[in-house]
């Protein structure tokens, strides 16, 4: 009792300060390893985001994709997700006393989503975060390219050393892809590489 | 009643937090690092060292010992730590026993219970109790997080910190088939390298960027320049992770700089301006040594000691050898290195502004100056960079741009 006074005395003036600054060391995903952790993985366009608040008081939305071609997974012509977080503003999921940049959603958006398995109370996120939702846009040449919050930084890191894209049979436009280090990359082969990997577990 | 106003309290204290937690990883209003204010800090190690898995065992004290010294050895700071014991195993079922989260373990008499817990996560599940409100797959993506807990508002003295180590896929131990079948399965290097990365956040440093590139691109061969504290990992990469480089064992003498650390080098106060003259925060400034540029680089966010958002570009590296002569680089920080896996003051959440975009360049020319001096330097994005007025020591400038003011931008691809 004597202790909790204490405390509380300490934090009412102000003397002692919760920090918001604690940090996690977040693993660096390879493809592989993005498509093997992640449920589900889908091509789609967003068309539903539906906000709510959680028992504390922390944003969270209820997000709905029409489902355009399923990567892995059972066969879907929808899915809804509950993820922390308001789309319309990144400055609001709480986790371990840091303010985690969420992955946000725009009604009529294409994307493609690597969905972790739910977790705490049915939450559930990108695999990775911002790693595993890749925004799928169209170039100035009319091909559609996909890229992730990372710039699609490091999704190929050790492939010639990875014995399930060594055991595969790609196609041309699949190697390609893991000779680029970073920036856009085509639907079609990423589309068809995924499938190939998540084929292998 | 009671309750109701000490959570307004907390509320009103974290609002305050806010204003102030920059830095390192956060500073108080007065712009002081939050740190532990005095040498050794005593860290609480749970009982069970001991990973188990089925009938496998893996005792892992050597390595949490071996993380432990590897910043308490460093020649430039004054760090030391002395082990003391939680006098039990810790769990997710009992993990709020000792640690502090507004979320996840929200008992605030633990802020000043006078532990500092540091705890082996054996399967993942301290990780999840405090991550997987963002998926399942958060138990094996977060690798560890520490932090100092709570500081004194005025001083920034730490008064708690805490930090868990994820065991869950560690060779030999791992959780079958999760670990295995995923390709996540990691070295005792790369356990090892999360502890030495999650007790430089337990000592206040931030996440620092210094080769980009080699820690974003395919090139296995060059992940030895990848600085601890940069904020993301790669599976396999612990022998080289583990080992603190120049920027972070900057950072940790600029935290707990030996006596003759200041003296005994040179250091830039610079400030960084946008193409319009207002000043700018984030831009990521690197000195790089011009003979061992990626060796010997260090790195300053601009206005990493000011409230997020502010108009603030002031850089200060420390640590240049005395007669070295370096270059400047001034660049963006990686794209998604936000949120907790960013830098303070930029990390795009909590009232911080994303990091900024600009076209990253480097002087042509170099400076050097000795041991003890300042130099004063002005970079403009898109523009020159200059030594500005109140330099002191004996400074050079070398490298084709001819003379101390010299420092004509040279383009770069972006990072």
């Amino acid at each position: 009792m004597t202790r909790k006074l204490v405390v509380l005395s300490l934090l009412c003036i102000g003397l002692i300060l919760p920090a918001l600054a604690s940090a996690f060391l977040m693993l660096q995903l390879t493809l592989p390893q993005m498509t093997a952790l992640s449920e589900k993985v889908f091509i789609g366009k967003c068309f539903s985001i539906r906000k709510s608040q959680d028992r504390d008081g922390q944003p969270i939305q209820w997000v709905t994709f029409a489902v355009e071609e399923m990567l892995k997974g059972e066969p879907a012509d929808q899915i809804t997700f509950k993820q922390l977080g308001d789309s319309s503003s990144q400055d609001n999921v709480i986790i371990a006393g840091e303010h985690v940049h969420v992955p946000r959603y725009v009604e009529g958006e294409e994307a493609i989503i690597f969905l972790s398995e739910e977790g705490n109370n049915h939450f559930t996120a990108p695999v990775g975060l911002y790693q595993g939702k890749f925004q799928i846009t169209t170039s100035k040449t009319g091909e559609k390219l996909v890229l992730n919050g990372m710039n699609n930084q490091g999704l190929f890191v050790g492939w010639n050393k990875n014995q399930k894209l060594k055991g595969m049979t790609l196609s041309g436009a699949e190697s390609k892809l893991m000779r680029t280090k970073e920036g856009g990359l085509p639907l079609e082969g990423f589309a068809t590489l995924v499938k190939k990997l998540a084929a292998t577990e | 009643m009671i309750k109701k106003f000490s959570l307004g309290v907390l509320l009103l204290v974290f609002i305050s937090a806010e204003l102030k937690a920059i830095g390192p990883r956060s500073v108080t209003s007065g712009g002081t690092a939050v740190k532990w204010s005095s040498m050794p800090v005593t860290v609480h190690l749970e009982t069970d060292l001991i990973v188990n898995r089925g009938t496998a065992t893996k005792d892992v004290t050597t390595l949490v010992n071996n993380a432990l010294d590897t910043w308490t050895s460093l020649t430039d700071s004054d760090v030391s730590i002395t082990r003391g014991t939680l006098s039990t195993a810790v769990d997710d079922s009992n993990v709020c026993n000792y640690f502090y989260d507004a979320s996840a373990c929200p008992d605030t008499s633990k802020i000043t219970d006078g532990t500092n817990p540091l705890v082996i996560d054996e399967d993942g599940g301290i990780v999840c109790k405090f991550f997987c409100n963002l998926g399942a797959s958060a138990r094996y993506t977060t690798l560890g997080f520490a932090s100092i807990v709570s500081s004194d508002a005025t001083t920034g003295a730490a008064v708690k910190g805490e930090a868990v180590f994820n065991a869950s896929c560690l060779n030999g131990v791992e959780v079958i088939p999760d670990c295995t079948t995923r390709n996540l399965s990691f070295s005792d290097n790369d356990f090892t390298s999360f502890i030495v990365h999650e007790m430089g956040h337990f000592l206040g440093l931030d996440h620092s960027q210094v080769n980009l590139t080699e820690a974003t691109d395919h090139d296995t061969s060059n992940d030895n320049l990848i600085n601890t504290m940069f904020p993301t990992f790669i599976v396999g990469n612990g022998a080289n992770f583990k080992i603190p480089k120049r920027d972070d064992k900057v950072g940790l003498a600029q935290l707990y700089p030996k006596s003759t650390f200041t003296s005994s080098t040179w250091n830039i106060d610079g400030t960084v301006y946008k193409a319009d003259g207002t000043q700018l925060q984030c831009a990521n400034v690197i000195a790089r040594n011009i003979s061992d540029p990626k060796v010997d680089a260090i790195s300053a966010l601009s206005g990493d000691f000011s409230p997020a958002n502010t108009v603030n570009g002031t850089f200060h590296i420390l640590g240049l050898t005395a007669g070295v002569s370096y270059t400047i680089t001034v660049e963006p920080l990686g794209s998604g290195l936000t949120g907790a896996s960013g830098f303070t003051p930029c990390r795009g959440t909590n009232g911080e502004s994303s990091p900024p975009s600009f076209t990253s360049f480097t002087t042509s020319g170099s400076f050097s100056k000795s041991a003890g001096a300042t130099l004063n330097l002005t970079c403009t994005i898109g523009g020159t960079c200059t030594e500005g007025p109140g330099g002191s020591g004996g400074s050079s400038g070398s490298g084709g741009t001819g003379g101390l003011g010299g420092c004509s931008l040279l383009p770069r691809t972006g990072p």
